[in-house]
């Protein structure tokens, strides 16, 4: 077989069972691969009413057809299981040396379900796989962990998805961590490894990986890089990577500050957040599996309360989550939890946003000390955010509560907290203040695993590409980031483009944020040209993002199918009806144009616009008549 | 010096911002300026009188106008959308200079 | 024997290196036509515990051990490049190359091919796409240079 490996893996941890068996074609023809794959998988393995945490639930693993080619950017390793934190459809994916590893070895897919009687992980070497103790790993970080995976197998270039302490010790939105550094952060995909007793899984590998024309393949990454290399901005995205972002944001109006109550900080303190911070604690670049933009970097803090923090990044999503967010601007202290939260494996951005609500309702007195083991929860105080990270990666005391995220600790505290919530179907919404930015915002709205920005990451907003919005989207005002125009098109646009990517295993930073943006509406041709070049199976743009837009709806139906309806696609109240405090839209409410935003959204997605569930005709267009027949009765009487 | 028609310019005192690496290029983070006039091209220009390398984030085409990849934004809007480099400027408002990322 | 100064050599950063493995993918590409890195003749040691990352790669050593334990001179020099190359038809497959290698430059394959680098006759494909410049081919008087000047111009920084 050529770009995939051809074969998917069963494994059931309760009867220590693991089956193979080849990939089916209509899967990896009409879903592509990694998060289309593990999508449908999904949908097929989890009946509405199972319990995310239920023994027989699945967490799937998929690698895509490019990953482990030539095309840059094709690393990522996609997990998918129903979501502990949300009970919805939920999926993470990761860059590093996982997933192509995990395709050396000889594997697209892994189908995990069952549970464990003690704690195991999965020893994967080629043909070879094992269900092994992994009592000794259980209580260890990620970091120490893969250490010893090293050394238990004697092979220092094992890759490694391991869950940490947080996800064992009943965090809700415990991660899975890639070989240290990278985290399949969102919706608790480590909840699920650990409610399987699973810690993880160690992988080596040897084999090929076949292209079916090698000299169009070569052509067609000449043109990849050459665009993603065009954009002017390049250099700053390899020497900054995600740093880049907080200034944007902090630009355009959009930073978050102490639980978005503000937008934005005055310059004194936000220098000690910017690249210039940074600088100061940066060694070298670093990269992800065959990766040019290299966005990532050695850090290591010499001074301060911090002095001897080294590791991988920071991230800006650490930035704001332990940043901004919780009024803290030490660039020290982000570097700091970055690298605990991925020693203990828990998502930086829920954890973030869950403590900031704290910190808020602490504020306006909704939650008193005795309801936080004493700990006074006031902006910025370090000591008040070390003791609740630990309390909550340890479920000690209040940190069980903050364990359980943004939806949960917005119940307890009551109605008034929805009034500050960042709460979108579960899970707190991404860092940038929707008010100042539509298109993000409705981005956060719609997606499919709650609250996020990645699900559409629609980078045109902010690109400055009048051009390629006006090619795409037929008006140059959806490139404009206060205009509410075009904007449910470029939306439903960007999550059939993201789930190509997803899917295909490439990174959105190198194919979205930076190669489409230098690039044409042609874009996604050209990574079709490399998808047939690698798989031999013919694909044009307009094929591939049919695919996505495929995919995108099976996610909505498995969230139909949880109960999801319209009013779940609608950001919380404080984006909606409180006025801007700053930014460019500084006064004015967001709710009526986020109601039109949304309503075109429907009308380019297809879906109903009372219901949002996608009509009958739309599902057999995607040839998904099964999904129209399980979505038929929940449909209103004579509604399609 | 005979009589003298003496038309005092008019002033406008902006709070710039220089991101991204072009604070490397004035060597100023962020600073209060006031120039002569009231539109972002006089600024432009004058800021490039105090800052002459500041030129190279610009180039001409119909006049000076900002290079491929740099942002200008007035109030947090990009200029592209308001009146480009004839933007008009008050007292106090907030131009910054950085390069286009759009993100999260 | 000697070394011919005007053969370049293969010479490495290990501050630019990020750890891509560009080099082992567009390796085993340009040899197999595949992707798999335990069929690149360079290979990356990533020491992820303090982020650094290593190439490895044959040095092409002037006194060769691989060419003097050979019982077959299944290994010459290329004249043009100064590479040792392995001369399919004489090897034997003894492995006694590849045990010898202090360097463990020499590779079985998964199907018990022996393969070394080549510097790909002189215009070494693992350089091209080093996107950080952390590989270069250069004339061996050369290879320090970048390295000194960047050396002292953080040291003229520091005082200027």
């Amino acid at each position: 077989m050529f770009g995939r490996m051809g074969t998917m893996v069963y494994i059931d941890l309760t009867e220590r069972r693991v089956k193979k068996e080849p990939l089916p074609n209509y899967l990896y023809e009409d879903y592509l691969g990694g998060a289309g794959v593990n999508a449908r998988l999904l949908y097929e393995n989890i009946p509405p009413e199972m319990d995310s945490l239920d023994p027989s639930a699945v967490v799937i693993l998929g690698v895509g057809p490019l990953v482990g080619t030539i095309v840059p950017s094709s690393g990522r390793i996609e997990i998918t299981a129903k979501s502990p934190v949300t009970g919805i459809f939920g999926d993470s994916n990761a860059g590093g040396d996982f997933g192509p590893e995990l395709k050396f070895a000889g594997y697209d897919h892994l189908v995990i379900r069952g549970k464990a009687k003690e704690p195991v992980y999965l020893w994967i070497d080629n043909d070879q796989i094992e269900i092994r103790d992994a009592r000794p790993l259980w209580g260890k970080s990620t970091w120490e962990a893969d250490e010893l995976l090293k050394k238990i197998h004697g092979d220092r270039e094992l890759k490694t998805a391991l869950i940490g302490p947080a996800a064992e010790n009943g965090i809700l939105y415990g991660t899975v961590i890639i070989n240290r550094y990278r985290a399949c952060g969102k919706t608790g995909m480590g909840t699920v490894f650990a409610s399987k007793n699973l810690k993880g899984i160690a992988v080596t590998g040897s084999k090929d990986v076949k292209i079916n024309d090698p000299e169009a393949s070569e052509e067609i990454v000449e043109k990849m890089m050459k665009a993603i290399k065009s954009h002017p901005g390049f250099e700053r995205f390899a020497a900054y990577g995600t740093m880049l972002i907080q200034h944007s944001y902090q630009a355009h109006g959009k930073l978050p500050v102490k639980n978005r109550q503000e937008i934005g900080l005055p310059e004194d303190l936000f220098a000690r957040l910017s690249t210039q911070a940074f600088d100061k604690v940066k060694v070298r670049d670093l990269a992800c599996f065959n990766c040019p933009v290299h966005c990532s970097s050695w850090h290591e803090v010499t001074e301060g309360r911090y002095q001897g923090q080294k590791g991988e990044k920071p991230e800006f999503v650490a930035v704001a989550a332990f940043g901004t967010n919780l009024g803290n601007y030490d660039m020290n202290s982000v570097c700091f939890f970055q690298n605990l939260s991925n020693q203990y494996g828990i998502d930086m951005m829920e954890f973030g946003n869950t403590l900031g609500l704290a910190m808020e309702a602490y504020q306006r007195g909704l939650l008193k000390k005795e309801e936080t083991d004493g700990i006074a929860l006031e902006w910025g105080d370090q000591d008040a955010i070390e003791t609740m990270f630990f309390k909550t990666v340890r479920s000690e005391g209040s940190g069980k509560v903050l364990g359980e995220g943004v939806h949960r600790l917005t119940k307890r505290l009551g109605k008034e907290a929805e009034g500050f919530t960042t709460d979108v179907k579960g899970y707190g919404h991404s860092w940038g203040d929707c008010r100042s930015s539509l298109l993000w915002g409705l981005a956060y709205g719609t997606a499919s695993r709650g609250g996020d920005h990645l699900k559409s990451f629609p980078a045109i907003d902010e690109s400055g590409r009048k051009d390629l919005a006006l090619q795409l989207f037929g008006t140059e005002l959806a490139a404009n980031p206060q205009s509410e125009e075009a904007k449910g098109k470029a939306n439903a646009w960007f999550e059939n483009y993201s789930a190509v990517l997803d899917s295909l295993g490439l990174c959105k930073f190198a194919f979205t944020w930076i190669g489409l943006m230098a690039a044409d509406s042609k874009f996604p041709d050209l990574i079709a040209e490399a998808l047939t070049a690698a798989t031999g199976t013919p694909y044009d743009g307009k094929r591939l993002l049919q695919c996505g837009e495929r995919i995108y709806n099976v996610e909505k139906a498995f969230n139909v199918r949880c109960g999801l309806k319209r009013k779940d696609d609608y950001l919380p109240l404080r984006m909606l009806d409180t006025p801007a405090p700053a930014g460019p839209r500084k006064g004015e409410i967001l709710r009526p144009i986020y109601e039109k935003m949304l309503n075109e959204y429907y009308e380019a997605r297809g879906w109903d616009q009372e219901t949002s569930i996608p009509t009958s005709q739309k599902l057999k267009e995607l040839g998904l008549e099964d999904v129209d027949q399980d979505l038929a009765p929940l449909r209103k009487p004579g509604k399609a | 010096m005979g009589a003298c028609y003496l038309v005092i310019p008019e002033m406008t005192s902006v709070n710039i911002k220089f991101y991204m690496g072009i604070e490397s290029i004035t060597g100023s983070g962020h600073e209060t300026f006031s120039f002569q006039g009231n539109t972002l091209g006089e600024l432009v220009s004058q800021l490039i009188g105090r800052y002459p390398s500041l030129k190279t984030c610009f180039e001409e085409r119909d006049g000076l106008e900002p290079a491929p990849g740099i942002s200008i934004l007035v109030n947090s809007r990009e200029i592209m959308w308001l009146e480009k480099m004839a933007t008009r400027l008050s007292g106090g408002d907030e131009i910054v200079f950085l390069r286009f990322v759009s993100g999260g | 024997m000697a070394r011919n100064m005007d053969h370049k050599v293969l010479s490495f950063d290990l501050n630019k290196c990020t750890g891509c493995r560009a080099c082992e993918i567009r390796c085993s590409f340009k040899h197999f036509r595949l992707i798999n890195p335990t069929k690149s003749r360079i290979r990356i040691i990533k020491f992820e515990e303090f982020g650094l990352n290593v190439p490895t790669v044959c040095q092409q050593c002037t006194e060769a051990a691989c060419m003097k334990v050979c019982p077959t001179k299944a290994l010459r020099e290329d004249l043009d490049t100064g590479a040792r190359i392995i001369d399919d038809r004489r090897c034997i497959g003894c492995n006694l190359c590849m045990n010898i290698c202090p360097f463990g430059a020499l590779t079985l394959t998964s199907e018990k091919k022996l393969i070394k680098c080549t510097l790909c006759q002189g215009d070494p494909y693992c350089v091209k796409y080093c996107e950080t410049g952390a590989l270069s081919y250069e004339k061996v008087e050369k290879t320090e240079v970048e390295k000194r000047y960047q050396f002292a111009k953080k040291m003229a920084d520091s005082v200027k």
